[in-house]
């Protein structure tokens, strides 16, 4: 086996990869390594100054390859069993020596990731502020650093036949339901792809596409992943991505933060509330404001009757085709805002909200009172740390406009029965999607939409901790 | 094309022609405050008082139609802009004592055949409907009705589900009576509702001795009395009706329980002539004396004799230290 002849041969002589030979007396051996993975220091200092003091001193070693194989300073020191390991090596930031027909390899990878940041898009108010990085290793060290524990367990695997990433299943051996694990497992050594570039793809693949609303999780605090571990889910933690998926993950969780946890239960119990409000708010209100404008006018107070007439005296557009306009500029606005650089960010915000809502109620396109019910329709929304539960809210909101639109309020109920009905048929690695409110789980419910607190042992959701349901018990 | 996309198919084509129909936009609407019918020659005239909000000013104008049903009338009404009246919000009906001896059913059954009606708002009676057309005139009339009947207890509020189960239950019914008096329009007394015709109309006085036996006084001022609050009790006792009445006045004053005795003696009298149990003491004897009530349903009133006691307190001071005196 020539492993730098077939290298060379495969990687078309790669610019990043580096063939370095070095004569140590009577003996030639080739230093193999990935330019860009590995750091150029590390390499120095732990491998070229050795190499160097053996070529001065000119030392005579009968077995080369046994001798730098026991005397380099590296914590990861592994041979090479063939070339398909050579290769995975290589491309894992290793430093690889060859000697004759023998060859090991030494971590000296680069640091390329973004460093552990304090979280962007899940922000706590009170409690730890890190949040994960593109780093698999950093990521579990986060997860370590809460829970101190050793059945705390990792199951590696490799996805993607090219980019081979890694990825891990965290979960708590004593708490977890291993059927739940083999579930995960399974799913995963199922998927057959390319790449996985971020845990986005592993999250897409598993979770079935009939799914309006999402079923897994997608986190970047560690204490939430922590949380949840305890909790008796599971976590998978993908190399290059700075989020970790919790699954399973029911409906009521995407109302919960962890932030929940570190302060008082009654303004907790409150927040929710608003969350759940904000929810229905967010689905209901354009839907109710089309309904109330072109069918079912009886159901406002005259006063009000009479405000909406007159705003609504000089719009041109019937009342659905107005919401859309709205709701669409929104969404044009909400995403150039996000995908613009933050200091032109501001001005669209500034131009597009203001500006431009202004002009078009001077125009007569909208009226001020539209503006109103899709401006707290989309801030009721942004509630919602999550992306998909932000989409399935928006599919939901112009599904009841329409439907609104054809049968006022009886639209909206017919529209609230499909998404009932839509929520109570979702579930999560085969737990319903509703729990704990259908099926009804009493002892769950204190910490359901409110959060109670009780002098009672603090007990784990029954259908998760299926072996160690009792907090703080010793397994 | 598979199963789920012959359902949503079929559902669009269900939504479509079920819904759309009642489809009006806001700005196709004129929000109708009040309706007074008239019925003269067989020919149904109708004033309606629409209602808008421009800028921050509530305006009101006047339209009229006629047509030989209701709704024809109505439909007859257009405005300038061809829209579409809207009677959900409706505050009060006015009806002449023509239009409800004569078309009374047709009215009411076009009220409740109009799925827009919600049948909560007031019904008045008045004689003429021409004064409806100032549109000035019409300003919170519903309201006037409710105040002069808490203000002054010489009227008596009636809402449209309330005649209906009056009617259907056979029962009498108080309509408020609308006049004009300088250009003005005044609530002046009730008009009295039985079997679909009008019987009588009790002026202010009378209706506040009536509301005063009906337990329905808040505050009035009666020959000069100020009277804060009254509570009346009827019992049928001994083959005699026992009025037990306790006022309340801001000033006591001797005269005040005679004459009130005095009063109700001979307005019972006046209506006892025309054989109209007008304080429907036919309730306290079937309450009294059930077996006496059902052999003298036709004769009960003529041999009905009065046992009143008034009780009168003074509270200049605010709530305390009433003491009554008989």
């Amino acid at each position: 086996m020539n492993l730098v002849e077939q290298l060379q041969k495969d990687t078309n002589c790669a610019s990043d990869i580096i063939i370095r030979e070095i004569t140590i007396g009577k003996h030639n051996i080739t230093l193999v390594y990935n330019e860009v993975l590995t750091s150029g220091s590390n390499i120095n200092d732990f491998i070229l100054k050795n190499l160097a003091f053996l070529i001065d001193e000119k030392v005579d070693i009968s077995s080369i390859y046994s001798f730098l194989y026991n005397s380099l300073p590296a914590h990861n020191i592994k041979e090479i069993k063939d070339y398909n390991d050579f290769l995975q090596k290589l491309f894992n930031g290793f430093v690889c020596l060859i000697y004759e027909e023998k060859a090991f390899c030494m971590e000296l990878r680069a640091s390329l990731d973004s460093g552990i940041s304090n979280a962007e898009n899940e922000i706590a108010l009170r409690g730890p502020k890190d949040a994960f990085c593109e780093t698999f290793n950093k990521n579990l060290g986060l997860i370590r650093r809460r829970i101190k524990s050793e059945k705390l367990w990792i199951k590696d695997m490799e996805i993607g036949t090219l980019s081979k990433t890694k990825v891990g299943i965290l979960y708590m051996e004593n708490i977890a339901d291993q059927n739940l694990v083999r579930n995960v497992e399974k799913k995963l050594q199922n998927i057959d792809i390319d790449g996985i570039l971020d845990s986005g793809y592993i999250k897409n693949l598993i979770e079935k596409n009939s799914k309006l609303f999402p079923t897994i999780m997608t986190t970047e605090r560690p204490d939430l992943t922590a949380m949840a571990l305890l909790e008796g889910k599971v976590v998978i933690l993908v190399d290059t991505s700075p989020y970790a998926l919790i699954l399973p993950s029911f409906f009521l969780d995407f109302f919960h933060t962890p932030d929940d946890y570190y302060q008082k239960n009654f303004n907790i119990s409150f927040i929710r509330i608003i969350r759940l409000l904000a929810f229905f708010v967010s689905i209901f209100l354009p839907a109710y404001y089309i309904s109330i404008t072109t069918y079912n006018h009886d159901s406002i107070s005259l006063d009000l009757l009479l405000n909406f007439i007159g705003q609504r005296q000089d719009v041109a557009f019937p009342a659905l085709v107005e919401a859309l306009l709205m709701t669409i500029s929104f969404e044009i606005l909400r995403e150039s805002d996000t995908r613009m650089a933050s200091t032109v960010g501001s001005a669209v915000s500034i131009l597009g909200g203001l500006i431009l809502g202004d002009a078009l109620v001077s125009a007569g396109i909208i009226s001020p009172i539209m503006i109103i019910v899709v401006a707290t329709s989309a801030i009721s929304g942004f509630v919602f740390t999550s992306i998909e539960m932000s989409n399935a809210i928006r599919f939901y909101r112009i599904f009841l406009m329409i439907l609104a639109s054809i049968l006022g309020i009886f639209g909206i109920y017919i529209g609230f029965l499909v998404l009932i009905t839509h929520l109570a048929s979702l579930d999560t690695c085969g737990f319903p999607y509703l729990s704990p409110l259908s099926p009804f789980l009493p002892k769950e419910q204190k910490d359901a939409i409110l959060r109670i607190k009780t002098k009672k042992k603090k007990l784990r959701n029954p259908l998760l901790a299926k072996k160690n349901i009792v907090r703080g018990k010793e397994s | 094309m598979n199963k789920k996309l012959r359902l949503i198919f079929l559902l669009c084509l269900l939504f479509l022609p079920t819904g759309c129909l009642h489809y009006v936009e806001l700005g196709e609407l004129e929000v109708v405050e009040n309706i007074s019918i008239d019925y003269q020659e067989d020919t149904f005239q109708i004033i309606a008082t629409l209602i808008e909000k421009k800028e921050e000013d509530l305006t009101r104008k006047i339209i009229k139609g006629k047509g030989s049903s209701i709704e024809e009338a109505m439909e007859k009404i257009k405005t300038k802009e061809n829209k579409k009246l809207y009677i959900a919000h409706l505050n009060l009906l006015i009806l002449t004592p023509n239009a409800v001896e004569q078309q009374l059913e047709s009215i009411l059954y076009y009220f409740l055949e109009n799925s827009e009606s919600r049948n909560d708002f007031s019904v008045a009676l008045a004689e003429d409907i021409t004064m409806m057309e100032n549109a000035e005139n019409t300003i919170d009339l519903s309201k006037k009705i409710q105040i002069v009947e808490e203000d002054l207890g010489t009227s008596k509020t009636c809402y449209f589900e309330d005649l209906l189960k009056d009617l259907l239950e056979k029962k009498r019914s108080y309509l408020p009576f609308l006049t004009k008096q300088e250009e003005q329009i005044t609530v002046e007394g009730i008009y009295l509702l039985e079997k679909e015709k009008l019987i009588e109309h009790l002026t202010g006085e009378d209706v506040i001795l009536f509301n005063f036996l009906h337990n329905n006084i808040h505050t009035t001022s009666w020959k000069g009395n100020k009277v804060l609050s009254n509570t009346t009790t009827i019992r049928y006792q001994n083959q005699k009706i026992k009025i037990a009445i306790e006022s309340i006045l801001t000033e006591e004053k001797k005269n005040y329980a005679d004459e009130l005795k005095k009063a109700i003696e001979e307005m019972f009298s006046t209506y006892q002539a025309k054989n109209i149990d007008i304080f429907d003491f036919a309730h306290a004897i079937k309450i009294g004396d059930y077996a006496y009530f059902k052999d003298h349903q036709d004769t009960y009133l003529q041999e009905i004799t009065l046992q009143i006691e008034i009780n009168t307190a003074a509270n200049n001071q605010g709530e305390r230290g009433i003491d009554f005196h008989e």
